[in-house]
């Protein structure tokens, strides 16, 4: 009888302990600079990667004066291909973005939408020309023929990721190379590349 | 013109300032640097500092220091951006950053304004707390071999 209780007293123990490890943790809003959520490292790339790589990318194109326009005016920019050369299925657009909207706030340029090698044109700048032929439509708010401004420069780029393996650990370097490309000439006027470097347990890299 | 001169006030303060190179003493002549934590300062020489507004309108500097220490430190800096009403530039560049440099060695700080409205600037320089560990960012290093 003793047994019995002892018994169950024990299977009621460890259940408690059991449930209790299996209660998940309540979905909460965090702050995007929380540091809780920084301090969380994959060996992947990390939103934090792609700040760090979008803030040298940007210092180092505002310094070279590439953006800086001879008479003063801005330069129009058309986004290339940002090739993902990784193991990883990234959106290049956690990249570029971020350059994008220093670009237009540094009064320097601005980004066209009506070309785009990377799929970021608008289709509806071409859509509301097909209304040409719509009689639906006043043709006096219909943009007029050979409005579109084509660009004077493109954005393009690469991220590749090289994986080392040492004794316990693994190191993964990440290089982040942006070319800025004269349109007219095929000059290359500026061109940098950052590298965000991560080392850890091996087993944490699988691929 | 009224932002040239304001500038240019800034620079000659600047350039006052660097005739020595304790950081305290840059950072009581030029209203523009702002030391945080003077902690810094016992540590962190400034070897050069340049300031210029470029003729496509940007605000750069420069900051070389050094740390006298012989053991790595760490510090933390960062440049808020003001247009002429005095209200702050939003950019990723305008945020704290983490430095780490080590012992006898150099460090460059060097940033520039995130667009032409810019014609102030406050460059604030501390020390990383407890969050900031937890965050263990290193952005933007600049080190060079001093002699």
């Amino acid at each position: 009888m003793l047994q019995k209780v002892l018994l169950t007293m024990c299977s009621f123990v460890v259940f408690t302990i059991v449930l209790t490890g299996c209660t998940q943790e309540a979905p909460r809003h965090v702050g995007v600079d929380n540091p809780d959520v920084q301090a969380v490292v994959s060996m992947g790339l990390d939103r934090q990667d792609f700040e760090k790589a979008a803030t040298d990318a940007v210092n180092s194109l505002l310094r070279s004066s590439a953006l800086s326009k001879p008479d003063g005016g801005r330069y129009v920019v058309a986004i290339g291909r940002i090739v993902n050369d990784t193991t990883q299925r990234i959106d290049t657009d956690l990249l570029v973005r971020k350059i994008r909207i220093e670009m237009l706030n540094s009064g320097k340029a601005v980004v066209t939408s009506a070309v785009s090698a990377s799929g970021n044109d608008d289709q509806i700048i071409y859509d509301t020309r097909n209304l040409r032929d719509n009689d639906e439509f006043n043709h006096d708010t219909i943009a007029n023929k050979g409005t579109l401004i084509a660009p004077d420069l493109s954005l393009t780029g690469k991220i590749i990721q090289q994986t080392k393996r040492v004794d316990k650990n693994a190191l993964v370097d990440y290089y982040f190379q942006l070319v800025l490309t004269d349109l007219k000439t095929g000059y290359v006027t500026w061109e940098d590349e950052i590298i965000v470097s991560k080392v850890g347990d091996r087993k944490s890299v699988n691929w | 013109m009224g932002k040239f001169y304001m500038i240019l006030v800034f620079l000659l303060l600047f350039f006052a300032g660097c005739s020595t190179s304790s950081l305290e003493s840059v950072a009581k002549t030029n209203p523009s640097i702002i030391l945080e934590d003077k902690s810094v300062a016992k540590w962190l020489e400034v070897e050069n500092a340049n300031s210029v507004i470029r003729q496509d309108g940007l605000v750069e500097l420069e900051i070389v220091a050094k740390n006298s220490d012989s053991k790595s430190r760490i510090f933390t800096y960062k440049v808020d951006w003001y247009d002429a009403n005095g209200f702050t530039i939003q950019s990723i560049t305008s945020k704290w950053k983490i430095v780490q440099v080590e012992g006898k060695r150099g460090v460059i700080i060097r940033e520039i304004s995130p667009s032409h409205d810019v014609i102030n600037y406050k460059l604030r320089i501390g020390t990383p707390n407890d969050n900031d560990k937890k965050r263990e960012q290193n952005v933007n290093i600049k080190e060079y071999r001093g002699d």
